[in-house]
Order: structure tokens, then sequence, then C-alpha cells
């Protein structure tokens, strides 16, 4: 991770945020 | 989220600001996921009316919204520590001062700065980051947050 530049761990951030917004889109709410 | 476009609106409206929070942990080395990026804005008056041009640029929203929405102003913003809108391009958290740290003036002194997508971000140090996560440990998220700091700071440390 350290031998990353910081401006590649930002874009790592981004990609990795939106593959946990699209699981979590595709997940069935939880019934109450 | 697009901190592309957040940071470029900041820059083409000449906004006085530093990375802070998840973001600026992320840039440092840290392993978070973070879904917004957290500012500390020079809260004086030329400042507030730049940055709020740049907050109309990304149509941002006062968050969470409300039935009559409420404008971001440069008195908004010059009134209030925290501000949270929600723009396209991501959620932001605008904040006056750190706990901590201080207000813009007393942590630019010490921040840094990196480069993205052409632009140069300033960007608290990772000894800001650890400062500020030790004066804010309300979850036990933050606790979490610290350690990784700290082992980040030794890994530096130990080359």
């Amino acid at each position: 991770m350290l031998a990353l530049t910081p401006e590649e761990r930002v874009l790592r951030n981004v990609h990795f945020v939106a593959l946990i917004e699209e699981l979590r889109r595709g997940r069935p709410e939880p019934r109450a | 989220m697009d901190p592309g476009a957040i940071l470029r609106a900041l820059a083409e409206s000449r906004v006085e600001y530093a990375l802070v929070g998840g973001l600026a942990a992320t840039a440092q080395g840290a392993s978070l996921a973070t879904f917004d990026v957290d500012l500390c804005f020079r809260q004086e008056q030329g400042n507030c009316e730049r940055l709020a041009r740049a907050l109309a640029k990304l149509q941002a929203e006062v968050f969470p919204p409300r039935a009559e929405p409420i404008p971001i102003t440069p008195d908004l913003l010059l009134g209030h520590r925290l501000v949270h809108p929600k723009t396209p391009a991501g959620r932001l958290d605008l904040l006056a001062e750190i706990p901590g740290l201080g207000r813009y003036d007393d942590l630019m002194a010490e921040a840094e700065s990196f480069d993205f997508a052409g632009l140069t971000v300033p960007v608290l140090s990772l000894d800001q980051l650890i400062r500020a996560k030790s004066a804010l440990q309300h979850q036990p998220k933050d606790r979490e947050h610290l350690d990784q700091l700290l082992a980040l700071k030794r890994l530096r440390e130990v080359g």
C-alpha cells in the first residue's frame, strides 16, 4: 500500500467504495 | 464518489481548504473505505463566498434533505462549524475547526500536499491525522482508525 502514490491510494478507495455500494444495492433489505 | 470533481471545483473557485478525515488518511496510506470527502475550510468571508460558488457548481444540497431546501450561502458557511452537503459527486463534511488541531490557519503550517488529477491538494500530515483522531474517539471505529494510523507511522519509521 505504501508503494502506491497518494493519488493511486485515493483512486483505489474510489473503486473500492463503488464496489461496496454496488454490493449494497444488490443486497435485499433485512426482514424486520 | 468522484473526489476529482469535488477537488477540481474547489481549485477552480480558489477555495482555501485542506483535505482531512478518511480520504486524507487514505492518501497517507491507511486502508480505510471512506465514503465522503472531509475538508477543513478557512472560515473567512472571501473564502466562504468562493466555497459557496464551488458548492453551487457541484449542485450541493444540505444533507439530510429538508422539506424546504436550505441554500448553502456564504453566511451559512460563516456561521456554522460543520456543514454536510451532498452532491452528485459525493457527500462532503465541511469543518471550520478540527478537534486537536484547530482552525485552517493553525493546521496549514504542518499540512502537506499531494498531486491528484493535475491538482495540488493540501492534506493533513500523518502526525496531524493521529492528533486529530486522538482527540476524537467517540466510537469504536475511531479507535480502530487511530490504531491504523499509529501502525502506519510505525511502518514508515521502519522504512
